[in-house]
């Protein structure tokens, strides 16, 4: 996103308001996604990203990528998030921990798109931070320095964060079948 | 890089194909209206316009001056004649009024002319001065 169109933003431009929202709403929700295992969660997530955007895009004084900056807003929506699902009952919590798991075939010969949810599945079962830093490092594609930014930590703590994460990942599925 | 590394970048496609089920844009922001300034503009040429219209309405009407020819002076003429001035005006709608009897000779006298009249006069005058 250009400087004009983020600085007309600041000024309360609706155009310049409206592009910036729609070239990020979908960055906010699949992170929302990714990170709560719940579509419906995720929705209401990106909803309320949105609505913080609008609120201190004014105040953004262009230190950072306005995309690593709005990635940082999205992770501490889902992190309250996350908290109010962990504070439901265990029948509800575990009813939205199911639909993050996907059950790891044992086939071999399993297709690549199944390799893929199987991925995302074992990423579920991540650490909070692990798979956040996951994410934005390997999904994202951002670097160590936005990730660190964005999760509000040293970049030191992400290459080690990351590390911890990757060797999780490799256990789990060297302990499957055919899958390392 | 790794295997791991590989697959993670591998399946980051699929992790990308997820879009918002919405419009965020159109759901947050207030409808798009009018600019205030130009509305302004509009009004105030609008109320210009108005002013413009009733000033015209009621502004009384003003004769426009025509150009008067100059008109050669009507010369009045005087009927002197009696009978004719105790005609009654209904008979006629314009008296006419003949000051110079058309008998009598406008033309101005030579000097000549002049003198031998002034001569007669006096004769006139010692005759009758005797007379008496």
């Amino acid at each position: 996103m250009d400087a004009l169109t983020i600085d007309k933003a600041r000024r309360g431009n609706r155009d310049a308001l409206s592009a910036l929202i729609l070239a990020n709403q979908d960055v906010w929700y699949r992170l929302a996604v990714g990170l709560l295992g719940n579509s419906e969660a995720a929705r209401d997530a990106t909803q309320e990203t949105a609505m913080r955007f609008l609120k201190n895009i004014a105040n953004f004084n262009g230190d950072s990528q306005l995309r690593t900056w709005s990635i940082g807003i999205a992770l501490n929506v889902i992190r309250e998030h996350r908290r109010q699902l962990s504070l439901r009952t265990p029948e509800e919590y575990g009813f939205i921990a199911s639909e993050r798991r996907i059950s790891p075939s044992p086939d071999h010969s399993a297709s690549l798109a199944e390799h893929h949810a199987l991925l995302r599945s074992l990423l579920t079962d991540l650490p909070d931070r692990q798979r956040e830093a996951i994410t934005l490092r390997f999904f994202e594609e951002l670097s160590v320095d936005d990730t660190a930014a964005a999760m509000n930590c040293a970049p030191g703590t992400i290459k080690a964060t990351v590390h911890q994460a990757l060797r999780t990942l490799r256990s789990k599925l060297s302990k499957l079948k055919g899958l390392i | 890089m790794s295997s791991i590394r590989k697959q993670l970048a591998q399946a980051r496609a699929d992790y990308r194909a997820q879009e918002y089920p919405g419009n965020l844009a159109h759901d947050l922001l207030p409808p798009r209206k009018i600019t205030r300034y130009p509305s302004i503009f509009i009004s105030a040429l609008s109320g210009a316009a108005l002013a413009a219209c009733l000033i015209l309405a009621f502004q009384p009407s003003i004769p426009t001056p025509t150009n008067v020819a100059i008109q050669t002076p009507i010369k009045p003429t005087l009927t002197t004649q009696p009978a004719v001035a105790a005609q009654t005006t209904t008979q006629s709608e314009t008296i006419d009024f003949t000051l110079v009897p058309e008998s009598m000779d406008l033309s101005v006298p030579s000097w000549d002319a002049f003198q031998e009249q002034a001569n007669q006069s006096t004769e006139t005058t010692a005759t009758s001065r005797e007379s008496v």
